[in-house]
């Protein structure tokens, strides 16, 4: 807890000086960053707004989303005026939502963050992906291989009530 | 909960729909030995698939089966799952939950609503009482029933028009339930898998009830989306029904794996079809 405290304030300290990068970071361009994991569809909430982008305005709080420390990133990134919100803001308050489980906002600021920046391949896959599960119901590339072919109906309802009344017709019917 | 998380059938083998069925006639069974006659009508499908994702956690637990008569299948005997943890544990959330919904029906809801909330209120009291009895488990099940109820009155008074945070107390209340179920490795994936069907279930009662809710001026967190508010539901809702796949692909599931699968897969999108067929379809019809 410490540690925790200390890194934290170190962060707040750096920020109020104005000091957004951390030196080596353009060395770890994309290390264990946003993978558009298409093929498994596996745990991809633990890669998004995790990576080391070389221009990254938001270094510290990609670190901070990286270690799970949600709380302590969200604080940062809402203390950032708006005039100062960009793709990457939103990418990365999308990225927070995501964690938290708040996907509807999450869809929304990834949204946002590909509008603005519709180049950047980290918020376009983040943004497709959302928008696919939102469509389908699952994540891409994972098809179940099943359609649930639509009698919403219950069929069995329909012969018990056949059976039903055929019961009170009796034999003529 | 209301029952909205059910496996879908045509899916299913016969032997896992026989299994399926044993381990709901099995929680029915402990609700009315344990709880009485009354606690026998809160069945639901919600807490037969609590009680098989806890076996299927469970690697150790072994169920066993009986042959036995039931009063709602006079002509035919059932087979049935034998009283275990995972089945009296979801009893107890059963009964816990049913007393705080219960009373908080009590505190607002229309005339006839009270009325049967005052009716069936003294059963639910003396069931979360002697729930309570069995130890640390069910006061923990009390206490995130009993904050989620107060949560949930707070935001619904403040008519937050955001489903995401509408969602949060059943969310919250459910991600720690489900972590019983766990162990120190699967805690984290459990706890967001809990999470996630909470909110599904959430979310699933505010979209059946959106018509409802618009007529008698209630508050829905899909009101402020108009028009589009059954679209805007459905969105919401397979978001939701996407990543509880993707989180339940990092759980290791023992027996039962593939009902549990076929539920969350198939069940859940199926159940979120019915709901919106039964308002007539969507913009884009049927199609899912």
């Amino acid at each position: 807890m410490k540690d925790i405290n200390a890194a934290y304030d170190q962060i707040q300290k750096d920020r109020k000086e104005g000091k957004t990068s951390y030196g080596n970071s353009g060395g770890y361009y994309n290390a264990g960053g946003y993978n558009p994991n298409y093929g498994t569809g596996n745990a991809s909430y633990n890669n998004y707004g995790t990576g080391y982008s070389q221009n990254s305005r938001f270094p510290d709080v990609r670190r901070l989303i990286q270690q799970n420390r949600i709380a302590e990133a969200d604080e940062i990134l809402d203390g950032v005026p708006d005039y100062n919100r960009n793709a990457e803001w939103y990418f990365l308050k999308g990225s927070i939502y995501y964690r938290r489980g708040w996907l509807g906002e999450a869809a929304r600021c990834f949204q946002r963050a590909y509008q603005m920046e519709p180049g950047n391949q980290e918020y376009a896959a983040a943004y497709q992906r959302i928008a696919y599960q939102q469509q389908y119901g699952s994540s891409p590339g994972r098809n179940s291989g099943t359609q649930i072919y639509g009698c919403p109906c219950d069929c069995c309802d329909c012969c018990t009530a056949m059976m039903c009344m055929d019961c009170l017709c009796g034999n003529g019917c | 909960m209301f029952g909205y998380i059910k496996p879908f059938r045509p899916e299913l083998k016969i032997r896992e729909a026989e299994d399926y069925k044993a381990v709901y006639c099995g929680l029915c069974k402990e609700l009315g030995r344990s709880y009485g006659i009354f606690a026998r009508m809160t069945l639901s499908y919600d807490f037969a698939f609590m009680a098989m994702l806890f076996m299927s956690l469970d690697k150790n637990s072994c169920p066993s089966f009986e042959k036995c008569s039931c009063i709602a299948h006079p002509f035919k005997k059932q087979c049935r799952c034998l009283g275990n943890r995972a089945i009296s544990l979801s009893a107890r959330a059963a009964m816990i939950l049913t007393y705080y919904k219960l009373k908080d029906d009590l505190s607002d809801k229309g005339f006839f609503k009270k009325i049967a909330a005052a009716v069936l209120f003294p059963f639910a009291a003396s069931a979360r009482k002697k729930a309570l009895s069995f130890g640390e488990e069910a006061i923990f099940i009390d206490s995130a029933a009993a904050e989620m109820i107060a949560e949930q009155r707070v935001l619904e008074e403040r008519k937050t028009p955001l489903p995401d945070e509408a969602a949060e107390p059943t969310a919250k209340f459910l991600s720690r339930i489900i972590t019983l179920g766990g162990n120190s490795e699967n805690e984290r994936i459990l706890e967001r898998f809990g999470y996630l069907l909470g909110r599904y279930i959430y979310l699933c009662d505010a979209l059946d009830d959106l018509e409802d809710d618009i007529k008698k001026e209630n508050y829905n967190p899909f009101i402020f989306g108009g028009e589009k508010a059954v679209l805007e539901a459905k969105s919401a809702l397979f978001l939701t029904t996407a990543e509880l796949f993707d989180d339940l692909e990092l759980l290791e599931l023992d027996k039962y794996s593939e009902i549990v699968e076929n539920t969350i897969d198939l069940g859940l999108k199926a159940e979120i079809e019915r709901i919106i067929n039964k308002k007539g379809g969507t913009e884009n019809g049927k199609s899912i």
